[in-house]
């Protein structure tokens, strides 16, 4: 077990520990969408043109893989995937292959940290966020040594695979299974850990929503972040950032399989 | 000179493991460009130049596994540059890296408006097989939303026969229902003729649609499917099926080799139906997946079965054991044009009521394409028989061992019914179905199946399913 004291405190955490933290509840968002909105955040936060945010939202159902996912964690074949409807990206962070779907709350914090020491601190906070919230819905969140993420039991109930850009700003995040259908785990081998399943919060007799479920996530990030947190709708992120009407209306394109 | 340590990611954090050179021996850095990418515990960190200058060592290559503080790469004063390049990387050094970096998912990092999707439709202003490989090797390529896939394969339609109206052709939400609509006008509609019109169609995976209010032509229902032909004799032998051979066999085991018997109560599931009516077309547009009564009872089963654990288990007489089954894998038995087939749902008290009506519409779907695998035929450890789904009003099934205990869920209707409010009674309408358990009384005694039943009559009658229904 790790303890907690490895959460650095705020300070530690945040470049900018001062400044409130944007939260953008966006809804639903293909992952290519989010992904752009995230990597034009993190330029944006860089050169100063945006504080702190943290997007909270659900994707369609996708599998992403991390530049060193071993292939063979993919259990399905193309045809599979397609048959189930789920989209398979390559994606620039650390971890290996994982699931997004309906259901699950997906939280990309893009903040600027305070010195490269706190890299791995950022990882222990953000299981810190979870493992409160879990707690306030009844549920006892752990962390496991060598396996990052939040487990309960022997199951895991959320991943978290980061990346950290030039200037020490955090893009991905988590993902934290409310009630997605764990069923479309079983194409994969999560985070490339075989001999140990994953577990939902509705599967563990919590029938909240992802709605509620976010509110309970803001505000524990507040507390480990030691942030006042202001809302943004997601228009206003989109005009900061830039991007026109049809970025917008990307979200209702359709979406194909990439071929890796 | 200044050599690039590995820095410190964390208190305790020892080392990493190089994941990514984003320069070369030669290239020219600025101050804070980040020059390697470095993977600890779950985060990728860009690690930055701290001079400008020139790379002029390497020290290690992608995945070693390097200690906090060791010397991975050396930059040199830009004079010492093998200078063979005339451009210099200035400014534009970091974004260029960050340019590379995306290349791998990003052919045409160019203009917003177009770099969406990029693999997805090809553009005519690029050679197509730089473009989208995927278009080129499989033919035409039909654009629509996954969802919309799930709405057209559910209702057997190729999303290449839909007529598209959206950008580019893509086929819309909106041209999937119209297509779906039409196409169901071309059958015969609606009403008991879903089970009579289907004999191996949906057994197990679709009930009759409530009556229609008003009276229509009684249409007869389906003749066999499997006829003969008696070429003017009075009596034609034929040697069995594989498939047959097999049922024959197992259904004589099961009968001379346990002592089945079969118990049944009556429950009311109109707060189940009104539920179903109420989500059904969103859970299907949501979930790709029809929401059936069988898929509520068998969540239903599996709230329950645990609380049984002598009928979610199995009986070796000689052995003198019982085993019993921690995880419910659940069969269904799916009628097919060859045959009666029981594939199992591993690990189904796992499954939310959207997870298993997509089970069971999966192994119905492969069970009549012939595509079962042979772990999705054994290892089950208790059955539903959908008998319902052909009307019949009640069932005494037949056991499949090693289980010792099925359930029936035969027909839903709507019938009169004694409702107490404590006060008064009175008639009322309602959705009833009998629930019949055939259960081996080598392992279960009729208390134990009675308890079950009981319970399960209770979860039906009174668990609020809406809860895993409202996405």
């Amino acid at each position: 077990m790790i303890d907690s004291g490895l959460v650095p405190p705020p300070a530690r955490l945040r470049a900018d520990v001062t400044e409130p933290v944007r939260v953008v509840r966006a809804g639903t968002l293909p992952y290519r969408d989010a992904w752009d909105l995230q990597r034009d955040l993190v330029d944006a936060r860089r050169d100063g043109s945006a504080s702190d945010h943290l997007l909270l939202l659900e994707h369609p159902a996708v599998y992403t893989m991390g530049r060193r996912t071993d292939p063979a964690n993919l259990r399905w074949d193309a045809d599979q995937r397609r048959v189930r409807g789920i989209d398979l990206i390559e994606v620039d962070r650390g971890g290996d292959v994982t699931y997004h779907g309906p259901g699950q709350l997906v939280g990309y914090p893009i903040l600027r940290l305070a010195s490269l020491r706190s890299v791995v601190g950022h990882v222990r906070a953000l299981e810190e966020v979870l493992i409160r919230t879990l707690a306030t819905f009844g549920l006892t969140g752990r962390r496991v040594e060598h396996f990052t993420g939040v487990w309960i039991g022997e199951e895991k109930v959320a991943a978290i695979g980061v990346r950290v850009a030039s200037g020490g700003i955090t893009s991905h995040g988590f993902a934290l299974n409310v009630h997605p259908d764990l069923d479309d785990f079983t194409g994969i081998v999560p985070c490339g850990i075989a001999d140990r399943g994953v577990c939902s919060m509705r599967g563990l007799g919590v029938p909240a929503t992802v709605d509620a479920v976010s509110d309970v996530v803001a505000r524990a990030f507040g507390e480990v972040f030691g942030a006042t947190l202001v809302d943004e709708s997601v228009e206003a992120l989109r005009r900061l950032l830039d991007h026109g009407p049809q970025r917008a209306s990307a979200a209702t394109r359709p979406r194909r399989e990439a071929p890796v | 000179m200044a050599d690039v340590q590995l820095p410190q990611l964390g208190e305790s954090v020892a080392e990493g493991v190089i994941t990514q050179w984003l320069v070369e021996v030669g290239d020219e850095v600025t101050v804070d460009q980040p020059i390697v990418e470095i993977s600890t515990d779950k985060v990728d960190t860009e690690v930055p130049s701290p001079v400008a200058g020139t790379v002029t060592d390497i020290r290690f290559a992608v995945d070693d596994t390097v200690e906090v503080g060791q010397v991975i790469a050396v930059i040199g004063d830009a004079d010492d540059a093998p200078s063979d390049e005339g451009a210099s990387a200035g400014d534009e050094g970091a974004e260029k890296n960050g340019g590379d970096d995306e290349a791998s998912t990003k052919p045409d990092p160019a203009p917003q408006a177009t770099d969406e999707e990029p693999r997805e439709r090809p553009r005519t202003a690029r050679p197509a097989s730089a473009a989208s490989p995927s278009a080129s090797s499989s033919g035409r390529r039909v654009q629509a939303s996954p969802l919309v896939r799930r709405l057209l394969r559910e209702a057997g339609i190729e999303p290449a026969d839909v007529p598209g109206t959206g950008p580019a052709g893509r086929v819309t939400r909106a041209d999937a229902e119209q297509a779906i609509a039409t196409k169901g006008q071309g059958s015969p509609s609606s009403g008991g003729s879903s089970a009579a019109g289907s004999p191996s169609g949906a057994s197990a995976t679709s009930y009759p649609a409530p009556a229609p209010s008003a009276p229509t032509a009684r249409e007869r229902p389906a003749a066999a499917p499997v006829q003969v032909d008696f070429a003017g004799q009075t009596s034609v032998t034929q040697d069995l099926s594989r498939i047959r051979r097999i049922i024959a066999r197992s259904m004589m085991d099961s009968l001379q080799s346990t002592a089945q018997l079969t118990a049944a109560v009556e429950a009311d599931v109109t707060a189940i139906m009104n539920l179903r009516s109420a989500v059904k077309d969103a859970f299907r547009a949501r979930e790709g997946a029809s929401l059936t009564p069988l898929a509520i009872i068998a969540r239903a089963v599996c709230m329950t079965l645990p609380r049984h654990p002598a009928l979610n288990a199995s009986i070796d007489q000689d052995a003198g054991t019982a085993t019993f089954h921690r995880n419910v894998n659940l069969g269904f038995a799916v009628d097919t044009e060859r045959g009666l087939l029981v594939p199992n749902v591993k690990n189904a008290q796992d499954l939310t009521v959207p997870g298993m009506a997509r089970a069971i519409g999966d192994i119905a779907s492969k069970s009549r394409s012939q595509k079962l695998g042979p772990d999705e035929i054994s290892g089950g450890t208790f059955t539903i028989t959908n008998t319902g789904s052909m009307g019949t009003l009640f069932d005494t099934p037949v056991l499949n061992p090693p289980e010792v205990a099925i359930l029936a869920t035969p027909a839903i209707e709507k019938r009169p019914v004694v409702i107490s409010d404590g006060l008064s009674d009175s008639i009322a309408i309602r959705w009833m179905t009998y629930l019949c358990l055939t259960y081996d009384h080598r392992m279960v005694d009729g208390a134990d199946a009675a308890r079950f039943l009981q319970d399960l009559k209770f979860v039906l009658e009174t668990h609020d399913f809406a809860a895993e229904l409202g996405g």
